[in-house]
């Protein structure tokens, strides 16, 4: 997925796994950004007793490069306490939540904002002791869980807006198909399907992510707190920031017999990054996969060649063999993937797509790069900037885009005419998709922050 | 979790009263108190971790709190190996 277990280390972490990340002009609120940061990936609803939470041990970041150089200018920090009322109970809850401080709510969880600058230097508190909601149980424990959820909105102050909690995941994809050697069902009768033909025709997708839930971090900040002094305009390389988000835990931990816990101790290190999606999923090999979680962009140059040569455009040719004979080509000829390079590590350079830019300069970093002045889309298309939407991923990311088939189109070639007129896309780059959209998706998304969906509810999920 | 993915491994890990590694920890990067300064040691309350990294020339990483020193100390290595033994 996104980013969903994708590496070998993380994917036996899950409160740690940074799953998605999400960083757009908030349309309600156009003087602000919107940053999401989803973790613990593929909740199922009804995993109670224990209902999913954030790790108290977790240090959780989103960070803001807005100059270019791929290091962190402002960090926002989410520090997660648990508070238990009554460890005689084996229950999350004793009755009806109705409130955030239902004494019926047993397991609650609240969490501290700090804002750093770069450089070291010390932070800012902006919160703390601030509430999540509980999970979305059901009609007898979470009652009116929208109204919990609005409850756990909180305002910080100049402007500034914080949620961390559970919600439906926004992200469709359908993995049970394309982790299945590559197969995307809309297509699958021209895959080579290893001979065993298995697939006489083509089929619609199947989102593997519905009814399933994640939790979010999320924060609304203006637009002048993020960006350098004086950003000015669409053209204006200032307008432009980089974002990322990180997990670290401390270095060491043991296991206490005694107290049946685990006990850590030492600096926090990173163990998960999210900049791009599917990056590290689809992109990173599987050898370099658990360091590149580690490391911050600027240290990226060193995984250009994956970006450059990427191993899925070697593998299209062969798994839908004369589908893709340009990409072939492409690909036979060693040329380096300039367009994915630009789009994933440099951000587009003015005069590329018309009206548009979203460059950082040249230092090679994996972020998710939003031009900052470009207002929402009033008619927004899921594609993006291959849809004409310069408000929509790669430039930023907003919860409905449809990722998996903007980067499977560009992994597929359709970007590569961009920076290279000489080349002419095959007719099936421009087509590919794993055949599921926004519609995928059952929770409606919502026209307010968070954006993302009412989490769906134990009791009624799966149905 | 990178240092404990050493633990298994060739490495030994201990957890330590902070005093049990005061006494001989005569180590070349061991972090010192200035002059005029007080030593601070670790917080009573917080586990010190201990990782051997190789027990033969006593390369050691200890964790408190938020921080880590590495240590050389074959002597202070062997005892502690020598302890869970």
């Amino acid at each position: 997925m996104s980013s969903h277990r994708e590496a070998p280390e993380i994917s036996m972490d899950p409160v740690a796994d940074s799953t998605d990340l999400y960083a757009f002009v908030s349309p309600d609120r156009p003087d602000t950004v919107t940053l999401i940061a989803n973790y613990i990936p593929l909740q199922a609803p009804a995993g109670g007793p224990n209902f999913y939470q954030f790790g108290d041990d977790v240090r959780y970041a989103i960070h803001i490069d807005n100059d270019g150089d791929g290091k962190a200018d402002i960090t926002y920090r989410f520090t997660f306490q648990t508070r238990l009322r009554n460890p005689e109970t084996f229950l999350y809850n004793t009755g009806p939540i109705t409130a955030l401080n239902s004494p019926n709510w047993n397991t609650r969880q609240f969490y501290s904002v700090d804002r750093f600058p770069g450089g070291g230097s010390a932070g800012a508190e902006l919160g703390k002791n601030l509430a999540c909601p509980p999970c979305n149980i059901g009609p007898l424990s979470t009652p009116d869980y929208g109204k919990l959820a609005a409850a756990a909105v909180h305002d910080l102050g100049r402007g500034v807006r914080v949620f961390a909690g559970q919600r439906a995941e926004g992200f469709y994809v359908d993995l049970g198909a394309i982790f299945d050697l590559g197969d995307l069902r809309p297509f699958e009768n021209l895959h080579n399907q290893y001979g065993m033909n298995v697939f006489s025709g083509p089929a619609p997708g199947v989102n593997a992510t519905n009814q399933l839930n994640v939790h979010s971090i999320a924060i609304q900040v203006p637009i002048r707190e993020l960006v350098r002094n004086g950003a000015s305009g669409e053209a204006d390389p200032k307008s432009v920031i980089g974002v990322w988000t990180t997990a670290s835990r401390q270095a060491a931990s043991v296991f206490d017999t005694e107290t049946g816990k685990t006990v850590s101790s030492g600096p926090f290190r990173q163990v998960s990054r999210l900049g791009n999606p599917l990056i590290n999923e689809v992109i990173i090999a599987l050898g370099d996969k658990d360091r590149w979680n580690a490391l911050p962009p600027v240290d990226d140059k060193q995984f250009a060649h994956y970006y450059a040569h990427p191993g899925l455009a070697a593998a299209l040719p062969s798994l839908y063999p004369g589908v893709f004979p340009h990409l072939a080509a492409l690909v036979k000829s060693g040329k380096a993937r300039a367009d994915l390079e630009a789009i994933l590590l440099t951000g587009i350079p003015s005069g590329i797509i018309p009206g548009f830019q979203n460059s950082t300069g040249p230092v090679l970093s994996d972020m998710l790069r939003l031009n900052t002045a470009i207002p929402p889309s009033g008619n927004p298309n899921i594609l993006g900037l291959l849809g004409g939407d310069l408000a929509g991923f790669p430039n930023g990311r907003r919860v409905f885009d449809d990722i998996v088939t903007v980067e499977l189109r560009a992994v597929a070639g359709v970007t590569f005419a961009l920076v290279d007129p000489s080349f002419t896309p095959d007719s099936a780059a421009s087509a590919v998709t794993d055949g599921l959209t926004n519609a995928s998706v059952k929770a409606p998304y919502l026209t307010t922050f968070p954006y993302l969906g009412v989490p769906y509810s134990g009791f009624d999920n799966p149905s | 979790l990178c240092g404990a993915a050493g633990l298994a491994g060739a490495g030994l890990a201990a957890t330590a009263m902070a005093g049990a590694l005061a006494a001989p920890a005569a180590a070349a990067s061991a972090p010192r108190a200035r002059p005029g300064q007080a030593a601070r040691g670790p917080d009573p309350a917080e586990p010190v971790i201990v990782h051997i990294r190789d027990l033969r020339s006593g390369e050691m990483d200890v964790f408190a709190g938020e921080t880590t020193a590495r240590l050389r100390d074959p002597g202070l290595a062997a005892r502690l190996a020598h302890a869970v033994r």
